[in-house]
């Protein structure tokens, strides 16, 4: 079985409409670490398969990323896997832009019927590899979703006129904050509990009480 | 079959069974910290040298567990919040991370080193250290008598890199909405990784009680054990040199 991740920034989507054109959607992706790529290369029949080695961990060299991306397989594969529905109607792509897989992504465009207030859209870059992968997806007003091998296809909310999402950011922020803070306030407090019991019970033991 | 890194993943989204949950993350966690390159020969190292105790064992593991929470925790909403990837990749920061991890065990080996040489005038060790320079070298070490702080410090550097397998369910629980769940699962992880430490120290301990019983009747033994805290310090110092050469290394290599 082929490692998932190493260390690495996780693959990521960027999900946003058109500032000119109400009917095309983006949805920029980004491969994550070197090691994803290297895998995705010998998927494509990029690179040889003797990258991998017995336990599953990948040797990868610094050329690969680089002939991962200029190959022709990888337009095929993201437009494989990566689709946009508007309405019921799928969307068709194109890659408009791919530079450095890692860095900046590659940018597929997605040209609808017509103007998208709301589009479905399905991920499944990476997880036909390894089902453990995880695409950490944002849209506009700071929408968040995950994708993964349960969880292929999400709602996005892109009408430009900030709707039913508003300030998503916030929610998502003002959540985190609240729950983390819960976490670690009830941590704390079992901490601060547990050292007044243990100081109780040194004290017990320091100087006996007397029965009654 | 899927590691249970991977299968960590899944839960923070999967409804129900959290009793479960809990004990998966709590083993992934201890599965973690019995690879390789965790600091385990340091631990042993510091508790055969020194003067050690049930409870400096505890204290290594907690720091070690609270420093891998709060690390994990740090990464994670800075990442998520902050831009964090645009800034600089995951794989730097933890190179990072390891570099500074590296130098806490080197200053804790050093300040081991004169310590002893002050309070016993002289002494001198070779050290023999074969430290584990694999993937991200988690170090520390263990407590000789009073001296919590270098304890606290070696546990520290043991967490202060983050594991992938709990940094990536803490950005998914942020991302899905249920970041307190998938915090409570990476202390549960940090909680695994810490009772696998505190258990070499146990065993450290109770094989430092073999020899110190049997040096009682050995003289050559008693030599031994004596010269054991310098040696301690120089396995300390060596393994925090060959960590902070490693992330030395990962740095250049990222660069």
């Amino acid at each position: 079985m082929i490692a998932a991740h190493p260390f690495g920034d996780p693959q990521t989507v960027d999900i946003s409409a058109d500032p000119a054109d109400p009917a095309v959607v983006h949805v920029t992706w980004k491969v994550g670490a070197a090691d994803d790529l290297t895998l995705l290369g010998i998927e494509l029949g990029v690179l040889p398969e003797d990258r991998v080695l017995l336990d599953g961990a990948i040797t990868y060299d610094d050329g690969d990323a680089a002939l991962v991306q200029r190959a022709p397989q990888v337009e095929t594969y993201l437009l494989d896997h990566v689709a946009v529905s508007s309405a019921g109607e799928q969307c068709p792509g194109q890659l408009a832009e791919s530079g450095d897989l890692i860095a900046d992504g590659a940018d597929l465009v997605f040209s609808c019927a017509g103007p998208v207030a709301a589009a479905s859209v399905e991920v499944t870059t990476l997880t036909d590899l390894h089902p453990a992968y995880r695409t950490l997806a944002t849209g506009p007003d700071g929408q968040h979703q995950v994708y993964g091998s349960d969880a292929a296809s999400h709602d996005w909310s892109l009408g430009g006129t900030a709707t039913a999402t508003s300030g998503d950011t916030t929610h998502t922020g003002s959540s985190a904050a609240l729950q983390i803070g819960g976490v670690l306030g009830a941590a704390l407090l079992v901490a601060v509990l547990g050292t007044l019991v243990a100081r109780r019970r040194r004290q017990a033991t320091v100087t006996p009480t007397p029965h009654p | 079959m899927p590691s249970l890194d991977d299968r960590l993943v899944d839960l923070v989204g999967a409804p129900g069974f959290v009793p479960v949950a809990f004990l998966l993350a709590f083993a992934a966690g201890a599965a973690h910290a019995v690879g390789p390159g965790h600091g385990k020969s340091l631990a042993a190292a510091y508790l055969v040298g020194s003067d050690g105790k049930v409870r400096d064992a505890a204290w290594l593991g907690a720091s070690v567990a609270i420093m891998h929470t709060l690390s994990v925790l740090v990464v994670a909403v800075a990442w998520t919040f902050l831009s964090l990837s645009d800034l600089l990749s995951l794989e730097r920061l933890t190179s990072g991370l390891q570099l500074a991890a590296g130098l806490m065990v080197v200053g804790v080996g050093v300040w081991l080193f004169r310590r002893h040489l002050r309070g016993h005038g002289h002494g001198h060790g070779h050290g023999h250290g074969h430290g584990h320079g694999h993937g991200h070298g988690h170090g520390h070490g263990h407590g000789e008598g009073p001296s919590r702080p270098g304890l606290v410090l070696l546990g520290m550097s043991g967490g202060l890199t983050p594991s992938p397998a709990a940094f990536l369910v803490l950005v998914t629980g942020i991302f899905t909405g249920r970041s307190g769940f998938a915090l409570l699962l990476v202390v549960a992880f940090g909680l695994g990784l810490a009772t696998v430490l505190f258990g070499v120290g146990l065993l450290a301990l109770a094989g430092r009680g073999l020899v110190v019983r049997a040096a009682e009747s050995r003289a050559l033994i008693t030599a031994a054990t004596r010269v054991a805290p310098v040696l301690a310090a120089a396995s300390i110092t060596v393994i925090g040199c060959v960590v902070t050469t490693a992330a030395l290394g990962r740095l250049a290599g990222a660069a």
